[in-house]
C-alpha cells in the first residue's frame, strides 16, 4: 500500500487583523499539529464539532490552503517543494474537492460548471461533455444542465460539486460536508457512488461529516478536537457495529 | 580553450625568461658570459673557491682587494641560483607544451629568483656596475612572477569557467525538469474559450463601467491637455494649468475606483478557476487580455470623447470670441505629451492597485471581497501632526499676499485635511463603537461606515475634495467676474502717460487745442525685483516690474481729484517706509507688489529698471539684489483706482513716499504722469498722434517689459478685459460642468459596486423582519450622509477661503457683499444639483433592491 497523503506535524493558525481592544495582530491556531497518513485506497471520514478545524485541515490537505506549520506530503512529494502551477496540475489532474460551499461559478451553466476541471486540462470538448452528462445522469441532475448555480437548491449545487469534483478521475477526493444538505436517500447516492469509486476504482477518500450514518460506510473515521486528532478509528467489523461505535465516540467530542 | 591558452602561455613565458638569461653579462676569460655559462665554469674548475673568486673580482669596481670568503660564497649562491632559474625555464617549456607543471614550474622560478636577492643585497656595494646586476635580477623577477601570478590567473579561470559550466549544465537540468515538471501539452478545446467567453460575457456591466469611466478619465486628460494648449494666453493660463492638474489627479482617483470595482467583481471567478486547477500563467494571460481590451477601448473611446469634448468647447469659445482666440494648435508633441501622461495614469493606477490582482491567493480569493476593512491605528498621532503641520502651513502663506493667492496652499490644505480627517474619522469611530449602547442603536445604519471604512472614506473625501474645488476654486473666479466693476469703470482717464520733463510742451499744446483736460502730477519710476512668481530662482536674470512712485501731497492731490478719501498715514523722512495703492478689480487675484524670495517687505527701487546679469553664485546675487533695491516697510495699502487698473495690479501701482524723500529723489529720476482725457472723440486722431511721437521718443522706457507702456490707452484696454473677463467664465463653468460629470459617475460606480451586497443585506432584513419603510430609510439615510458631510466639510473649508481671498483682495463692504451674494447663488444651484443626483442614485438603488 502506498500512502498517497501524508501530514507531519501540520500547523494552520489565523491571523485575525489588530482591532481597537488589541492592536497586536492575533493568530489563532487552528490546526495544532496533526499527524496523519492516508494509504492508497482509503476512504477515511473526519468527524468533530463545529469549529473544530475540519475545513481548515482539509484545504491544507487538497493544497488548497498553505499550512503555517509542517508538511504535506502528497504521493512522496513535499508540497512545499512543488511550484504553484505544479499543484495547479495536481489539484486539476489528481485531486477532486468538493466544498462546503460549493464554489460555483455563477456565470457559468450547470453544465460548463461540471466539466470545467476536465476542460482546463485540454481535453477534447466531446469527451468532456460525455463525461459530464454521465456523471449528472448518474447523480440524477440531468434537467439542471442548463440552468446557472443560483437557480438551484442546496442540494442540488451540492450534487453539481460532486460531480465536478469526479469528472477528472481523480486519485484523491476530499469532500468537506458533500452529504450536508442532502436529504437520507440524495445522501445515500453520493456515499453509495463514493463506495463505488473507491472499492471498484481504489480511489482514495477523504470525506468530512457531521452524520454518523454516512461515516459508518467510512473505512476509517478521524475524529478531531480542538485543532487536535482525538482518535484514529478503524472499522473492523459490520456497519451496524461501527456506526454504534461512532455514536459512542462522538460523545467525547 | 583554457588548456590552449596555458600552453601558449607557459610556452612564450619560458622563451621569454630564455631570452633574459642569455644576456651577457658576466665577465669571463675576456669577453662576457650568461650566468649559466659563468656557473658551468665555475663546476668544472677544480678549485670552486678560486674560480667563483675569478670571477667575482673582475666584476668588483676598481681597487677592490681580494674578495673575502662571504662575498664569494654570495656569489657563487648568485650565480647558482640564476643558472638554476635558466634551466628550470628550459625545462618549462616541454613541459608546458604538454600542459604540465605550470605550477611548479612558476613556484621554484619564483623562489630561486628570489634567494640572488640576498646576495644582490651585498654585493651591489662591491661591483662596478650594481645596476646592471639588480635590472638583471629586476627583469628576471618581474617575468618569473609573470609566470607564477599568470599560472595562478589561468587556473582560476580554469576553475571559473569549469563552475560556469557546472552552472549552465544544472541550468539545463533545471530547465529540463522544470518543463517535464510543467509539460502541459495540447491546446484547450472549443469548449474552453466558450465558457473563458462566458465568463466574460455575464459581467458585461462592468465592462461597461470600466470602459464608460476608463474613457471618461481619458478625455479628461485631452480636454485638460488640449484646453492648455489651444488657449495659450496670459490671463487664462493658470486656470488650465490647475485645470490640468486636477484633472489629472481625478483621473487617477477615477481609474483607481474602476480597477477596484473591476477586480472585485472578478476575483470570485478567479479564485474558483485557481482552486479548479487553472495554470496561473493561463489566468493571469487572460486577466491581462480582459484589462488591456478594456484601457484600450477606454483610450479609444476617451479619445473620441476627449476630441468632441475640446471641440465642443472651442467652437463655444470660437462663437463667442473669434476665431482667433484659439491661439494655439494640437502638435504632435502635444499628442505624444497627452498619450505618455494616460500611460503614466494607468500605470500609477495599476501600481496603486498592485496587491488586488497580482495574486488572487487560492484561498481566500473569494473572502477578499467581503473581507472587512479594518479602521486603521497605526500611526494616528503622526497623521495628525503632519495634518495639523500641513494645514497650519497652508493657512500661514495664504493669508499672506505675498503668496498672491497661489492655489498651491489651498492643495496643501488639502492634502493635510485628508491625514487629519482620516485618523479624527477613525477616532470617531472607534470611540463611537466603545460606546456599546449607541453603538447598537444605530448599527444598521452605522455598520457600513466600520464595515467599508476605507471605502466609505476615500468616497466622503474624494466628494469633499472635488466639491471644494469647484465652489472655491472655480465658483470663486465666476462670483468674483460676474460682480465685478464694469471695466469702463475701472479708468478715469482715457490715456494714462509716464512722461518727462521734455514731452510737457507737446501735451500742454494739445491741452491749449482744445483736444484733452489735462492733469498731471510730478512722479518717480519704482522698481521692484520679480513679482507674480513665487521663487525667483538665483542664476536668471531678474524681473523688474514698474510702478509709479508720488509724494504724500501728490497722493493727496491726487485722491481729491479723483474723489476718493485719502487714507491717513505718516511716512518716515528717509523712504523707508511707503504707502501701496494696488490699482486692480475684484475680479483680479490679490497681486503682491512684490515677493522676492518670499521675504515679507517689499524691495523697491527708485528709477529705471536695471538688469542684474544671471552667472553669480546665489548669494552674491541675492546680496547685490538686495543692495540695489532698498527694503521697504508698508506702513499701508489699499486697492483703489486713482490712474486707472493699466495693468491689472502687475505693473503700476502707486507707491507713496514721504515728502522729504521724494524731493531728495525727484532731483535725479524726476518724471511726469500725464493723465489725458478726450473732449470729444473727434479729437482721438489728432491725440494719438501726438502720443505716437511721444512712444517713439520713450521707446527706452518700454524696452524692459513688454506690459509697461510709456502711455496706456483706454479705448483698447476696457474690451480687452471684458473679453478675458468672458472666457474666463465660460472656460470655468465647462470645467464645473467636467467635474459634475465625474463626480456623478463615481457615486454611480460606488453604488453599482455595492448592489449585490446591499440586496443581499437587504434580503436579510427584511427575512428579520424589518418593513420596507424602515429598510428604505436605510438606503436614504446613507446616501444623505454621503450628500451631507461632504457638503459640510468642503462648505466649511470653502467659505474660510473664500473669507481670505475677500480680505487678501480688500473688497469694500458693498463688493463683499454683492460677491457673496454672488457665491451663495452659485453655491444653492450646485447643492440642488448634487442632491438631485444623490436622490436619482437613491430611487435607483431602493427600486434595484425592491426588485428581489
Ligand atoms: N478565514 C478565517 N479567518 C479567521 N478564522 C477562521 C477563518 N476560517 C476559519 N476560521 C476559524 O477557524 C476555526 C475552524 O474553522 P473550520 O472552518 O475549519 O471549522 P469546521 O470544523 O469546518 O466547522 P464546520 O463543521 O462548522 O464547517 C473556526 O473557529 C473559525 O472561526
Ligand atoms: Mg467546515
Amino acid at each position: 500500500m502506498k500512502v498517497i497523503i501524508k501530514a507531519e506535524k501540520l500547523c494552520r493558525n489565523y491571523v485575525i487583523p489588530g482591532s481597537e481592544e488589541k492592536k497586536e495582530k492575533e493568530e489563532i491556531p487552528v490546526i495544532k499539529g496533526i499527524d496523519l497518513e492516508v494509504q492508497e485506497g482509503e476512504f477515511v471520514g473526519i468527524m468533530g464539532k463545529s469549529g473544530c478545524g475540519k475545513t481548515t485541515l482539509i484545504k491544507v490537505l487538497g493544497m488548497i490552503d498553505k499550512p503555517t506549520g509542517g508538511t504535506v506530503f502528497f504521493k512522496d512529494m513535499d508540497t512545499k517543494d512543488l511550484w504553484a502551477e505544479e499543484l495547479a496540475d495536481i489539484r486539476r489532474r489528481e485531486l477532486g474537492f468538493v466544498f462546503q460551499d460549493f464554489y460555483l461559478m455563477d456565470s457559468l451553466t450547470i453544465r460548463d460548471n461540471i466539466v470545467l476541471p476536465m476542460v482546463l486540462d485540454k481535453k477534447k470538448a466531446k469527451e468532456c461533455l460525455q463525461k459530464g452528462e454521465e456523471l449528472a445522469e448518474q447523480f440524477g441532475i440531468t434537467h439542471l444542465l442548463k440552468k446557472h448555480p443560483y437557480e438551484l437548491s442546496g442540494g442540488e449545487k451540492q450534487r453539481v460539486a460532486i460531480c465536478r469534483a469526479l469528472i477528472n478521475n481523480p486519485d484523491l477526493i476530499l469532500a468537506d460536508e458533500p452529504t450536508g444538505n442532502l436529504d437520507t436517500k440524495s445522501g445515500e447516492i453520493v456515499v453509495n457512488e463514493f463506495k463505488r469509486v473507491n472499492e471498484e476504482l481504489g480511489k482514495t477518500i477523504v470525506m468530512v461529516t457531521h452524520d454518523p450514518k454516512m461515516a459508518s460506510n467510512c473505512k476509517r473515521i478521524i475524529f478531531l478536537r480542538d485543532g487536535l486528532i482525538l482518535e484514529d478509528l478503524n472499522r473492523e467489523t459490520e456497519q451496524e457495529e461501527f456506526y454504534e461505535k461512532i455514536l459512542e465516540k462522538m460523545k467525547d467530542l | 580553450m583554457s588548456r590552449v591558452i596555458r600552453r601558449i602561455y607557459g610556452i612564450i613565458m619560458g622563451f621569454v625568461i630564455q631570452i633574459i638569461c642569455m644576456y651577457r653579462w658576466i665577465p669571463l676569460d675576456g669577453k662576457e658570459a650568461t650566468c649559466l655559462e659563468a656557473f658551468l665554469n665555475i663546476l668544472r674548475s677544480d678549485n670552486t673557491r678560486s674560480a667563483t673568486a675569478a670571477i667575482y673580482e673582475r666584476m668588483m669596481a676598481d681597487g677592490g682587494g681580494p674578495a673575502d670568503d662571504l662575498s664569494v660564497f654570495q656569489f657563487l649562491v648568485f650565480t647558482a641560483s640564476l643558472a638554476i632559474v635558466q634551466i628550470l625555464g628550459l625545462i618549462y617549456i616541454p613541459f608546458s607544451f604538454f600542459g604540465r607543471g605550470l605550477m611548479f614550474c612558476g613556484v621554484s622560478g619564483l623562489i630561486f629568483c628570489i634567494i640572488p636577492l640576498f646576495s644582490v643585497a651585498e654585493l651591489m656595494y662591491m661591483v662596478e656596475d650594481p645596476l646592471q646586476m639588480m635590472c638583471y635580477v629586476g627583469i628576471l623577477l618581474i617575468a618569473e612572477a609573470a609566470v607564477f601570478i599568470g599560472s595562478k590567473l589561468i587556473e582560476q579561470l580554469n576553475e571559473a569557467s569549469r563552475e560556469a559550466k557546472a552552472l549552465r549544465e544544472r541550468d539545463r537540468a533545471f530547465r529540463k525538469d522544470r518543463k517535464r515538471r510543467l509539460k502541459f501539452k495540447g491546446r484547450y478545446s472549443s469548449l474552453f474559450y466558450h465558457i473563458i467567453g462566458e465568463n466574460c460575457s455575464s459581467r458585461w456591466g462592468d465592462y461597461v463601467t470600466f470602459i464608460a469611466a476608463g474613457s471618461i478619465a481619458v478625455s479628461f486628460v485631452i480636454a485638460g491637455f488640449g484646453m492648455w494648449a489651444l488657449l495659450k494666453r496670459q490671463e487664462l493660463n493658470t486656470i488650465l494649468l490647475n485645470f490640468l492638474a486636477l484633472s489629472m489627479v481625478i483621473s487617477v482617483f477615477l481609474l483607481v475606483n474602476i480597477l477596484l470595482f473591476y477586480l472585485k467583481n472578478r476575483m470570485k471567478g478567479y479564485g474558483i478557476l485557481l482552486n479548479l486547477g487553472m495554470r496561473r500563467m493561463t489566468l493571469r494571460f487572460y486577466m491581462a487580455v480582459e484589462l488591456i481590451c478594456c484601457i484600450l477601448l477606454s483610450v479609444a473611446l476617451g479619445f473620441l470623447l476627449g476630441n468632441g469634448l475640446l471641440f465642443g468647447l472651442k467652437t463655444l469659445l470660437a462663437k463667442s470670441f473669434g476665431v482667433e482666440v484659439i491661439s494655439g494648435t494640437l502638435t504632435e508633441r502635444t499628442w505624444m505629451l497627452i498619450f505618455i501622461s494616460i500611460g503614466v495614469m494607468f500605470v500609477v493606477a495599476l501600481v496603486i492597485t498592485r496587491d488586488n490582482y497580482y495574486n488572487p491567493e487560492t484561498s481566500g480569493a473569494a473572502d477578499r471581497a467581503v473581507m472587512a476593512e479594518p479602521i486603521g491605528v497605526k500611526y494616528n498621532i503622526l497623521s495628525i501632526l503632519t495634518g495639523s503641520a500641513f494645514v497650519c502651513v497652508a493657512i500661514h502663506f495664504f493669508t499672506d499676499r505675498k503668496v498672491g493667492e497661489s492655489l498651491l496652499f489651498p492643495g496643501i490644505f488639502l492634502i493635510g485635511c485628508y491625514f487629519l480627517l482620516k485618523s479624527l474619522w477613525g477616532i470617531f469611530l472607534r470611540c463611537k463603537k466603545r460606546m456599546k449602547a449607541l453603538s447598537y442603536k444605530n448599527m444598521l445604519t452605522d455598520n457600513y461606515k466600520y464595515y467599508r471604512f476605507k471605502t466609505t472614506f476615500r468616497y466622503m473625501f474624494f466628494l469633499a475634495v472635488m466639491h471644494t474645488v469647484i465652489l472655491f476654486v472655480y465658483a470663486k473666479d465666476i462670483a468674483a467676474v460676474a460682480t465685478a466693476q464694469k471695466a469702463e469703470n475701472l479708468f478715469p482717464y482715457d490715456y494714462v502717460c509716464i512722461a518727462d520733463e521734455g514731452d510737457m510742451k507737446e501735451f500742454a499744446k494739445l491741452e491749449k487745442k482744445g483736444f484733452v483736460e489735462r492733469k498731471a502730477y510730478p512722479m518717480v519710476r519704482v522698481c521692484s525685483p520679480g513679482q507674480s512668481v513665487i521663487f525667483v530662482s538665483p542664476g536668471e536674470d531678474l524681473i523688474n516690474h514698474q510702478h509709479i512712485g508720488v509724494s504724500e501731497t501728490t497722493y493727496r492731490k491726487m485722491c481729491e481729484d479723483a474723489g476718493i478719501k485719502p487714507d491717513k498715514f505718516r511716512l518716515s523722512e528717509d523712504g523707508s517706509t511707503v504707502h501701496i495703492i494696488y490699482q486692480q478689480d475684484s475680479a483680479q487675484k490679490a497681486h503682491p507688489i512684490n515677493n522676492f524670495l518670499m521675504e515679507d517687505n517689499p524691495f523697491l527701487r527708485v528709477g529705471q529698471p536695471t538688469v542684474i546679469k544671471s552667472g553669480k553664485a546665489a548669494t552674491v546675487w541675492i546680496t547685490s539684489v538686495k543692495e540695489l533695491y532698498p527694503e521697504r516697510i508698508v506702513e499701508g495699502e489699499e486697492v483703489s483706482i486713482l490712474t486707472g487698473a493699466v495693468s491689472q495690479g502687475a505693473h503700476e501701482n502707486i507707491v507713496v513716499f514721504s515728502d522729504t524723500y521724494m524731493e531728495k529723489v525727484m532731483a535725479d529720476e524726476a518724471k511726469e504722469l500725464v493723465l489725458l482725457n478726450l473732449t470729444s472723440g473727434k479729437a482721438r486722431p489728432e491725440v494719438e498722434k501726438t502720443l505716437n511721437a511721444f512712444k517713439e521718443r520713450n521707446a527706452e522706457e518700454e524696452s524692459y517689459d513688454a506690459d509697461v507702456k510709456a502711455y496706456y490707452d483706454k479705448s483698447e484696454i476696457v474690451p480687452r478685459i471684458a473679453r478675458e473677463r468672458a472666457m474666463n467664465l465660460e472656460v470655468n463653468i465647462f470645467i464645473i460642468v467636467l467635474f459634475m460629470i465625474t463626480g456623478f459617475i463615481m457615486l454611480y460606480m460606488k453604488t453599482a459596486a455595492e448592489m449585490e451586497e446591499r440586496k443581499k443585506q437587504h434580503t436579510y432584513l427584511a427575512l428579520v423582519g424589518m418593513g420596507p419603510k424602515k429598510r428604505h430609510r436605510l438606503i436614504w439615510s446613507e446616501f444623505l450622509s454621503f450628500l451631507v458631510i461632504p457638503f459640510i466639510i468642503s462648505t466649511a473649508i470653502s467659505a474660510g477661503f473664500l473669507w481670505v481671498t475677500i480680505k487678501l483682495r480688500m473688497f469694500t463692504a458693498a463688493e463683499t457683499a454683492a460677491y457673496i451674494k454672488g457665491w451663495g447663488k452659485l453655491y444653492v444651484v450646485y447643492v440642488l444639483i448634487q442632491a438631485a443626483g444623490m436622490l436619482a442614485l437613491g430611487y435607483y438603488t431602493v427600486r434595484k433592491v425592491d426588485k428581489e
